[in-house]
């Protein structure tokens, strides 16, 4: 006889089976009393030799870890290659925030022409990474600022199948994910979101806030001819969201935004929006862009010290070099993205064991101290510079 | 025309499965009933028997878990009728007091001869031999054999009237 299947059915409620369900159009039939209830597939040929699933819906009762493992098995068993064979791993893996980003173009419906295609991809993307920067902060203009944390972020998200005779990128953001705000994030050690982590499901609501506050500025423009609803203080968008939405709404007959929320955690509530953006706001939004953008002052600064940390992944190309410094100025330790040429001359002066002095513009990442746009300066003046430094202090060197 | 003998066992077998498979599901239609035939192999039941005689009202539903043999001589005639099972497993599956969904046992007896299962005509279709149904639910098993055995009343005729009542039953809450 066939092994009984495995399934951990502790990671599986009731409640978010059935959402699932109808979120795929399966239709439910009356059930029994608060015992089981059961879903018929859909009218769909693919899914014509499809049994129906019967959930049930009492999880003290003696026989529903066999009932839901039954369950989970017709799930399983569901034929083809739909959006419905997926229904298990949907419902296996950890909740999801799901937003689909639809755009109608005038291609044949279902197509879109290639570069408004990777628009979108980058524009979604793009999208999620402002919502994570905004989940630290809320700043009218980001730049480098937290791109590692929001790639930290990406990383955590999933993409999902496009729809049927539609173009929908989708992205799935697990709820429960806890991205670090450190570089290197420690391990088997308690974690408190808010405080070295963030929530997926944080970021999730900042990209709603976000949207939701892109429509009302929209909106305002369109009444008072006003941009104040992009630039008000209390405003969540940024010229990185900003950018990235007039990048959804251009070249398009129409553009929505789906963002489902499955139950989570504690909460038990689903959320459901939509967003839609003609083709004006794209014009909009460009308008709102130029006023966002107000880099910060760049600090350009230089640093004296030794290298402690060289890493490139691929010979020949730019890398990483952290430097201690003598002074501690900008800070006790600042990395630098080098040049090829200029991170080769770092590896030379490490070997040698001389210090180095770069130059670039300071920011901050968290703890760390980054210079970017770099050069190396030549390294016998930083060895005359550090040694300089260091003979203030060194009686030694007086004589 | 072939006979049992002609044909591989593995498929007899097959075939025996097949025939009862017809035999429950004709016995639903006739009750009203929806017939969905399952994997036992990962479901512990083969049919799942349904009613809903509106869709403003609860359905009730019994899981049937199918042995057809041909051990047991066609029209027995004492009260019950002997049934080894082949694990303890199916045993023990059928016996489980189950609160959301009961199973019951159905027994097909089945003459050797394949030739002589159906007989079709002007009038009728005739399935040879007869199913019973049984529940085993509250049941110890036997600490021997490991294969246990059963005695199925020769009164619990499957037919439409008796799939009706079983699910009345299980509607009002009532023991099978």
């Amino acid at each position: 006889m066939t092994q009984q299947p495995s399934f951990d059915i502790a990671r599986v409620s009731p409640r978010r089976m059935t959402q699932l369900l109808d979120d795929a159009h399966w239709q439910p039939v009356m059930g029994r009393g608060g015992l089981y209830v059961r879903y018929r597939p859909p009218e769909n040929l693919s899914l014509a030799n499809a049994a129906s699933v019967v959930v049930p819906l009492d999880t003290t009762a003696q026989d529903y870890p066999e009932l839901m493992t039954q369950a989970l098995t017709a799930l399983r068993d569901i034929p083809g290659d739909g959006p419905d064979s997926a229904l298990l791993s949907r419902l296996l893996a950890s909740p999801t925030d799901e937003f689909s980003f639809e755009k109608e173009t005038s291609a044949p419906r279902g197509w879109i022409q290639w570069d408004d295609g990777m628009s979108l991809y980058e524009a979604a993307r793009a999208l999620l990474a402002s919502g994570a920067k905004s989940a630290r902060e809320h700043r009218k203009y980001f730049g480098n600022k937290y791109g590692q944390f929001a790639n930290r972020f990406l990383g955590e998200v999933m993409m999902g199948q496009t729809a049927i005779a539609s173009y929908v990128v989708r992205a799935y953001v697990p709820s429960d994910a806890q991205v670090s705000v450190k570089t290197t994030p420690e391990e088997d050690v308690q974690h408190y979101p808010g405080v070295d982590v963030v929530l997926g499901r944080t970021v999730s609501e900042e990209v709603v806030q976000t949207l939701q506050a892109a429509e009302d500025a929209v909106q305002h423009y369109r009444s008072h001819q006003s941009l104040s609803g992009f630039s008000a203080p209390e405003s969540p968008l940024s010229y990185e969201s900003v950018v990235a939405l007039k990048q959804i709404a251009q070249d398009a007959n129409e553009s929505a935004i789906h963002i489902s929320w499955e139950p989570s955690g504690a909460s038990q509530d689903r959320h459901a929006w939509e967003f839609t953006f003609t083709p004006d706001s794209a014009s909009v939004f460009e308008k709102a862009a130029t006023t966002l953008v107000k880099p910060e002052p760049q600090r350009r600064v230089t640093a004296t010290g030794m290298v402690h940390l060289l890493s490139r992944t691929d010979a020949g190309a730019p890398g990483v070099v952290g430097i201690t410094t003598t002074d501690g100025t900008p800070a006790n330790k600042v990395r630098v993205r080098l040049e090829p040429d200029d991170y080769h001359r770092a590896i030379t002066a490490h070997d040698e064991g001389r210090a180095i002095r770069v130059a670039g513009d300071l920011e901050k990442e968290g703890s760390l101290s980054w210079l970017y746009r770099a050069t190396l300066a030549d390294i016998s003046e930083a060895q005359e510079a550090a040694g300089a430094s260091a003979g203030d202090d060194d009686p030694d060197t007086l004589f | 025309m072939s006979t049992s003998a002609s044909v591989k066992p593995r498929l007899y077998t097959t075939v025996m499965e097949q025939l009862q498979e017809g035999y429950v599901a004709a016995v639903a239609a006739s009750a009203g009933v929806v017939a969905e035939f399952r994997k036992r192999d990962v479901h512990k039941y083969d049919v799942e028997l349904s009613r809903q005689d509106d869709v403003s009202i609860e359905e009730v539903a019994v899981r049937v878990q199918l042995k057809s043999t041909t051990q047991i001589k066609p029209n027995p005639g004492g009260p019950d009728v002997p049934f080894r099972f082949k694990t303890r497993e199916d045993f023990g599956s059928l016996a489980m007091n189950r609160t959301t969904q009961p199973h019951i046992l159905v027994v097909m007896v089945v003459g050797k001869d394949q030739a002589m299962w159906t007989k079709a005509g002007h009038d009728e279709l005739v399935v040879n031999h007869c199913c019973y149904w049984m529940s085993l639910v509250g049941q110890d098993a036997p600490a021997s054999p490991q294969r246990p055995v059963i005695h199925v009343p020769t009164a619990n005729i499957f037919d439409a009237a008796a799939l009706t009542d079983i699910l009345d039953r299980i509607e009002r809450g009532d023991p099978l």
